[in-house]
């Protein structure tokens, strides 16, 4: 079920109303809690439940493994990486076995189509891998206790608003909220419903508005090179509306529950450097890979030992970096997918991200501080990102080279009317983000202490729920990080 | 000996973040000196290694919380 999905608002109606209903009952609150969210996974197809179920109880089980049994707990998180990341990888890159699995299909007389494989690919995993396997890393690492209570813990891994596209939570930020009571706060439950509804204007309005004329860019045998860069300037501001609309929706729904979900967005094409850009975008991931991936690979005995040059001294940080930076950026590309494109994202991120810090290190603090160098490091970096969306977008990587090997001033009159129309079209999806950014900065919080406030949010509501019901359309596009 | 150690990791910070104005107390946070990002911390905590002469892990890299407690760590490591 998608958030943008009519029957959701019924569903979530029915929800909301029970979920409130049961407040004096936290224990019965969380079984219904649990019960429609694996409802809601599990709509289109049923089976889905049963994955999630199964990586629910195994990961409870071996956060208990780890915590009890001392003398293994070493080989109980190792086996909670390895099943986690062998389901997820199972899955995840099916598709470079795909053929030779149908083919042994047809070799056994059963009728089996790649197509009807793919569906088979279970939305979310990605995400409720991670948010279930940092819970055993945790418990292992001494920083948060096991529990018992398997209800709680499915509710954990499993409430429906972040369940398919994050953000992924952490156990010390969720476990105690759904271990607590909620209290029905009207403040809360209407603060939960303005995010609500500015994320499905971002994703309706814009996100689902501007995803035609670029993907017909992206699937043009021969786009123009104004064509292509702004495609991915639209690409650029149509995934941002995307995702900030689906994790804004996520925390808005979570929010009129009672549950304060991770922020996973802040600002990001305003970042001065790649570090800063991931420090803003999709900060749940990000902060999950610098846990996870980056500081072990950073300083774990065995990358140390096996994963370096001749000539380098172990104490280089700059070899250092480049090779955590290395290790966790690939793994990122990785996640996203199994085509080349994402791994040579990864990999630019990791190129990029190196370089910066390099840079950082040798200019003298004294420079870097002379000026305010935001004004060219904005746009700077966000050239940088553009290239890094063009490379996400595009999965041919036979396409992207050449791409990048196009002559600016190429093109007949037709493309640069098709390039003019890009530009409306950026232009349609960038500004009410920008007009959002100056009026959350400058006039919300003088609004917010107003008598009128209360007025004016309810004519907010309103004209976002007007401008949802007419750009709406019932072939909407997914998120585009259900794929994930 | 902590004062000195005090001393010794004031230098290290100050060569890492080119700020000869850095003053470190076992409070001292993240938050309180400008550019102590993820990258950085990662960076830092390799040069207290190399100025120190330990080997640090990764969960005692991500625990700790405040200087005192990189203190407490390199004193548990025989650092003195």
């Amino acid at each position: 079920m998608s958030f943008v999905d009519p029957v959701f608002l019924v569903f979530f109606a029915v929800v909301f109303a029970v979920h409130w209903g049961l407040a004096r009952w936290r224990r019965v609150q969380n079984a219904w809690l649990a019960l429609v969210s694996f409802t809601f996974y599990g709509w289109i197809q049923p089976w889905l439940c049963v994955l999630l179920l199964a990586s629910s109880v195994l990961n409870f089980a071996l956060g208990l493994a780890v915590e009890r049994d001392s003398a293994r707990r070493d080989t109980w998180v190792g086996a909670a990486v390895v099943v986690n990341l062998g389901v997820l990888a199972g899955f995840k890159y099916f598709g470079f076995f795909q053929d030779a699995v149908v083919a042994t299909l047809h070799v056994l007389h059963f009728a089996a189509h790649p197509t009807t494989l793919q569906v088979a690919l279970p939305v979310g995993l990605s995400f409720y891998t991670f948010h279930a396997m940092a819970y055993v890393i945790d418990v292992w690492r001494g920083q948060f206790k096991a529990r018992t209570d398997l209800v709680d813990f499915l509710v954990f891994i499993g409430l429906f608003p972040q369940l398919v596209a994050g953000p992924i939570a952490r156990a010390h930020a969720l476990l105690p909220q759904v271990e607590n009571p909620r209290t029905f706060q009207p403040a809360q439950i209407a603060s939960g419903l303005s995010l609500a509804l500015w994320g499905a204007f971002k994703k309706v309005v814009i996100a689902d508005t501007m995803a035609p004329y670029v993907n017909i860019v992206y699937a043009h045998d021969d786009p123009t090179f104004a064509m292509i860069w702004l495609a991915a300037l639209g690409f650029s501001i149509q995934v941002l509306a995307d995702f900030t609309g689906y994790t804004d929706m996520a925390r808005g729904t979570a929010r009129m529950l009672g549950f304060e979900l991770l922020d996973n967005f802040n600002h990001p094409y305003l970042a001065t450097s790649p570090m800063d850009f991931w420090t803003r975008w999709h900060i749940s991931f990000s902060t999950w890979l610098r846990d996870y991936v980056y500081m072990p690979a950073s300083f774990s005995p065995w990358v140390r030992r096996w994963i370096t040059l001749p000539g380098t001294g172990d104490w280089s940080p700059f070899w250092h970096t480049a090779r955590s930076l290395t290790i966790t950026m690939f793994l990122s590309g990785l996640w996203h997918g199994s085509t080349w494109n994402y791994i040579a994202w990864g990999i630019y991120y990791a190129v990029i991200g190196t370089i910066w810090a390099w840079a950082q290190q040798k200019i003298p603090r004294k420079t870097r501080k002379a000026r305010d160098w935001r004004p060219v490091l904005v746009p700077l970096m966000f050239a940088h990102t553009l290239v890094g969306m063009m490379i996400f977008r595009e999965p041919s990587v036979a396409r992207l080279v050449t791409h990048f090997a196009k002559n600016p001033f190429a093109g007949s009159s037709e493309s640069w009317i098709v390039a003019s129309g890009l530009v409306m079209v950026c232009l349609f999806g960038a500004l009410p983000l920008l007009a959002a950014l100056v009026f959350e900065t400058y006039a919300l919080p003088k609004l917010q202490a107003g008598r009128w406030w209360p007025t004016l949010q309810s004519a907010g509501w309103a004209l976002a729920l007007t401008a949802i019901v007419v750009f709406y359309r019932p072939t909407v596009n997914d998120f585009v990080y259900f794929q994930f | 000996m902590s004062a000195d150690l005090l001393s010794r990791l004031t230098d290290v910070f100050r060569d890492a973040f080119d700020d000869d104005d850095i003053t470190l107390t076992r409070d001292t946070t993240a938050a309180d000196i400008e550019g102590w990002d993820s990258l950085m911390h990662v960076t830092l905590m390799l040069r207290v290694e190399g100025a120190f002469g330990v080997r640090m892990t990764s969960g005692e890299v991500t625990g700790l919380k405040n200087v005192g407690q990189l203190l407490d760590l390199l004193t548990a490591k025989a650092v003195g």
